[in-house]
């Protein structure tokens, strides 16, 4: 279970990372969210944002308390100690590096070793897909309706898709090779 | 270490064959002039040692006021051989605009000692009169004209009946008053008065090393001031002054030579240096010291002086002997090649000098440098705010002059040198219209101070100087053409015509031939002056009329034009998409 | 409409005899007014060779090339200058600033050229400079400035006259990444004012902003695609997992 917590990037872990500064209600996590990451994320309606909470106060890493005179029913949130450990191991652990998983790969191995398809058209449509991405990607940088921090992202989904494209360069090459 | 050296400094020369090609020839114009020099003045002696040889001539000759003291000098100790004295008078010569004085020697048969040559007619006068050569050209006479003689003892016409020389008389008007030769009766007749004749004895001696000592005892036994005597060297040396003017007019061009050379192999290796900026610096990356890469081209160009220097000695002294051929008036046959060894290693020394030295300066201050300041060194700068830049920028300038101009005031430690080459050049012309124009201005019948072989000599140096500037010229065209390839290529995609990348190449040369023209007519006149000065004229020299003088910047700018639009045609021509991707 | 340029055939052979080599096979290829076309390929595919072709600075070994219903390929040499002038603007690689002028006079060059009177070009050179965020640098010596300033000024010179045609060969090729970005941020924005891009080059972000991507191997056009208008991009992040 903790494993599942550690490695897969969920809203969860980005809630629990904001309130480890203290304690806050969920109105202002939303806040804080769509400073960061702009219109790169999709709107969070209340109802989500609330759900997310009270699974973590299910699983005890976060206790809530209602705030004092309120009568809409406000609860502040804050780290229980087992969320607080859980956080910390997650913010410590790197994000693996090499990426071995590649359903293009994939795709491509399995389809041309069984004669699905043309390995060559298989390539370009691939390249199509990831230029097109490119293209997606640089407009958001160029619209200028974001922040640093989403642009950041951008630029880091531009180069690992100007790598994808080499490396279809390179898998061209290679096939190119074999086949002659 | 040291064949690694030599072997990539010969790797050089190879892969630059144009520019290699070119240093020779300028190197070797350099050591040819300095040969030629030198073997002039080796050569110059010779003609009058036939002279001498042929004329019999006389180791001591002295002159004394009597008939006896001559016969006495007959039994000095040491002499060999002697003539029977000759009397000689100073009598008027008419001319057409007045009187001459001329020494006139009475003979009444060819002496035994010191005759007369003859280069024309007779040398035997009889009853006419035989000129000394030099004064007859001078005077205008040949053989069958007549002169008019005064003396005490009345006038008489003479009938010219030959030209000689001998080898003491020195050049009319340089050697005045002239010489002739008469029958002894003649001379009775117009100075019937004895008692003023001078006497000449010629005198052999068994060794001709002791001819001074016999001088100097032939003055000693006589009261003072009343006896004169010569030696063979004293003779020698008066007949050689005659090539002083030629070889000062020599030495003057061999200076303005060697300074044209100098400036022009110091541009070539410079920018060849310059050009090898990725080639220094992977030598000293490879682990070359400084030291060692200035040594790969200092091996280089000593290399290519040395070849220079073989290839000049042997122009040089075969065209010695034409040069001196010219101050060999009064003196029998042409002169022939000395071929001294010496004069190669003379000539080779300022020649290797030069070259080594440049090619020394050029590579010490780049290997100095770091890599990284050495890669960016060869890149031009926008010319900085200089009255010449703002002048530049004021001035309605064609798009191609401003773009010529600005990457030639780039390199301006060039500019001035080439400056200097046209202008020096341009004034070695001045030179000779000035000298042309003495020779014209001069009255008929008036003796010039200008040897009349002289033009013929600055003409051809002229000629040469002329060559040497203008290959270089080519030469620097062509560097520039290459070092600014890409930007041509540039030039051409922003879209200058062919015409417009030509006349950015060549209007620049023209504007520096424009202003060293305009130079060289001061310079030159200066030079001409000293030359004058020097040379022993008097008052102030006939100068080219201004007209002449004015065509000297117009004649630079337009072969300067000539000269460089071959470069630019080429330049045109080379492919532009090549050009712009090189990095 | 005639297309702004076309290339009908193009072939270029350098060499002769049994050492010719082939760096441009049959090529043809069309450019519509206001498109931004990109040419990719591994180097010595003929993207160059193209370019050059295609701006007359190069001349075709056969076929055709037309720039607005004109053929150009047999111009003279002074008559394609004259064109190249008015109608075309280069960006390269490597700049190719003129060393001996500033910034400014640099992009005042064509200005001239085409006919300018120097007040003119004076102040229309300070104001595309001035569009492209270099006003500081109009009298910088072109050594003085990083890769990145040196390009825009490339850019602000190709552009001045507001050419037809832009043609750029690798302009982002010898920049590092933030200038490469800050450079392809200008030639989109040209292009969105209605400038027409020709650019050859490997790096596939500048590909990615052309409207149309062609792809070269060998001197041959391999594939043509054309992308769409830019979707919308989301963030992978699953707001509520289960």
């Amino acid at each position: 279970m903790d494993s599942e917590y550690l490695f897969s990037l969920s809203m969860r872990e980005v809630f629990m990372a904001l309130l480890s500064g203290g304690s806050g209600h969920g109105y202002e996590l939303k806040q804080t969210i769509q400073q960061e990451f702009g219109t790169l994320l999709p709107e969070l309606n209340s109802g989500q944002i609330y759900s997310t909470l009270s699974r973590l106060e299910r699983d005890g890493l976060v206790e809530s308390e209602p705030v004092p005179d309120d009568n809409r029913g406000k609860r502040v949130y804050r780290l229980t100690g087992r969320g607080r450990k859980l956080i910390e191991r997650w913010v410590e652990a790197p994000v693996p590096g090499a990426r071995l998983k590649d359903e293009f790969f994939v795709k491509f191995v399995v389809a041309t070793s069984v004669g699905l398809a043309d390995p060559a058209e298989l390539i370009e449509r691939q390249r199509d897909e990831y230029l097109q991405s490119l293209r997606d990607l640089d407009a958001r940088i160029s619209s200028a309706e974001h922040g640093p921090t989403a642009e950041l992202l951008v630029e880091g989904a531009v180069l690992h898709l100007k790598a994808d494209l080499e490396w279809l360069d390179l898998i061209e090459q290679r096939m190119g090779r074999r086949s002659a | 270490m040291t064949t690694t050296l030599v072997r990539l400094a010969f790797a050089g020369i190879r892969s630059r064959l144009l520019a290699t090609t070119l240093t020779i020839l300028l190197a070797g114009a350099a050591a040819a002039t300095i040969v030629l020099v030198l073997e002039v003045r080796a050569t110059g002696s010779d003609p009058w040692q036939r002279t001498f040889d042929a004329a019999h001539g006389a180791h001591v000759l002295a002159n004394v006021p009597t008939r006896e003291a001559a016969e006495a000098l007959r039994g000095l100790d040491g002499v060999t051989e002697s003539a029977d004295p000759v009397p000689e008078a100073t009598l008027d010569l008419r001319t057409g605009g007045g009187r001459e004085p001329l020494r006139v020697a009475g003979l009444s048969g060819p002496p035994a000692v010191n005759h007369p040559i003859a280069t024309a007619g007779s040398a035997d006068p009889r009853d006419g009169v035989v000129l000394e050569r030099s004064l007859a050209r001078v005077l205008g006479l040949d053989v069958g004209d007549r002169l008019v003689l005064d003396g005490p003892g009345g006038r008489s016409t003479l009938v010219v009946v030959g030209t000689a020389i001998v080898p003491n008389q020195g050049r009319y008007p340089r050697s005045n008053p002239g010489f002739a030769w008469v029958g002894l009766g003649t001379l009775d007749r117009l100075q019937p008065d004895q008692g003023t004749w001078r006497w000449d004895e010629a005198l052999r001696v068994d060794d001709p090393a002791t001819a001074g000592a016999v001088a100097d005892s032939v003055v000693r036994g006589a009261p003072p001031g009343t006896v004169s005597a010569e030696t063979w060297r004293e003779q020698r040396d008066l007949a050689l002054q005659e090539a002083a003017p030629l070889q000062l007019v020599l030495s003057m061009y061999t200076g303005v030579l060697l300074v044209v050379v100098f400036v022009v192999v110091g541009i070539l290796v410079g920018a060849r240096v310059l050009e090898q900026n990725r080639e220094i610096g992977l030598l000293k990356a490879v682990g070359l010291t400084p030291r060692q890469v200035t040594s790969v081209f200092v091996i280089e160009s000593a290399g290519l002086g040395v070849v220079a220097t073989g290839l000049g000695y042997v122009v040089g002294s075969a065209t010695a002997p034409l040069v001196a051929g010219a101050m060999a008036e009064t003196m029998v046959d042409g002169p022939v090649s000395a071929a001294d060894p010496v004069h190669l290693l003379v000539a080779g020394g300022p020649v290797l000098m030069v070259l080594v030295a440049s090619t020394w300066a050029a590579a010490r201050r780049r290997t100095r440098m770091s890599v990284l300041n050495a890669l960016s060194s060869g890149q031009p700068m926008p010319p900085r705010r200089s009255t010449l830049v703002g002048l530049v920028r004021l001035l309605p300038l064609g798009i191609s002059l401003d773009v010529g101009v600005r990457a030639f005031l780039a390199r301006r430690g060039r500019l001035l040198l080439l400056t200097a080459a046209i202008s020096l050049t341009g004034a070695a012309g001045v030179f000779a219209l000035s000298m042309q124009t003495a020779l014209d201005d001069r009255p008929a019948g008036e003796p010039s101070d200008v040897p009349v072989e002289l033009p013929a000599l600055v003409y051809a140096l002229d000629a040469v100087l002329l060559l040497i500037a203008l290959t270089s010229l080519v030469a620097v065209a062509l560097l520039s053409v290459r070092e600014r390839l890409r930007e041509l290529g540039v030039l051409k995609a922003v879209g200058l015509t062919p015409r417009q990348v030509a006349a950015s190449l060549v209007s620049p040369f023209g504007v520096l031939a424009g202003v060293a023209g305009v130079v060289s007519v001061p310079l030159g006149l200066v030079l001409y002056a000293a030359v004058y000065a020097v040379s022993g004229g008097e008052g102030r020299p006939a100068v080219a009329p201004w007209s002449w003088l004015l065509l000297v910047p117009v004649v630079t700018v337009a072969l300067v034009v000539i000269a460089t639009s071959v470069p630019a045609r080429v330049a045109t021509r080379s492919p532009a998409a090549a050009a712009l991707r090189m990095e | 409409m005639t297309a702004l340029l076309e290339a009908r055939g193009l072939s270029r052979t350098y060499g002769e005899g049994e050492a010719a080599v082939a760096a441009l096979h049959d090529v043809d290829l069309t450019i519509e007014r206001g498109e931004f076309v990109a040419v990719m390929g591994p180097s010595g595919c003929g993207k160059s060779t193209l370019l050059n072709l295609l701006a007359g600075l190069d001349r075709p070994s056969a076929g055709e090339v037309w720039l607005d219903g004109a053929r150009v390929d047999r111009l003279s040499e002074t008559a394609l200058a004259r064109l190249r002038r008015r109608r075309l603007g280069f960006v390269f690689q490597f700049f190719n600033l003129l060393p001996t002028m500033t910034a400014a006079e640099n992009v005042e060059l064509p200005l001239l050229l085409a006919g300018r009177r120097r007040r003119a070009a004076r102040r229309t050179a300070r104001r595309v400079l001035a569009d492209l965020g270099i006003a500081d640098k109009a009298d910088a010596a072109p050594r003085e400035l990083s890769g990145g300033q040196q390009q825009r000024v490339a850019l602000a010179r190709a552009l001045a006259n507001q050419p037809d045609l832009v043609l750029g060969d690798e302009p982002t090729g010898s920049l590092d990444s933030a200038a490469a970005g800050e450079v392809l941020g200008l030639l989109r924005a040209a292009h969105a004012r209605g400038q027409t891009l020709l650019l050859a080059t490997h790096d596939a972000r500048v590909a990615a902003a052309a409207d149309r991507v062609v792809t070269m191997r060998d001197g041959e056009v391999t594939r043509e695609r054309t992308l769409a208008p830019s979707r919308p991009v989301t963030l992978p992040f699953d707001p509520d997992p289960a």
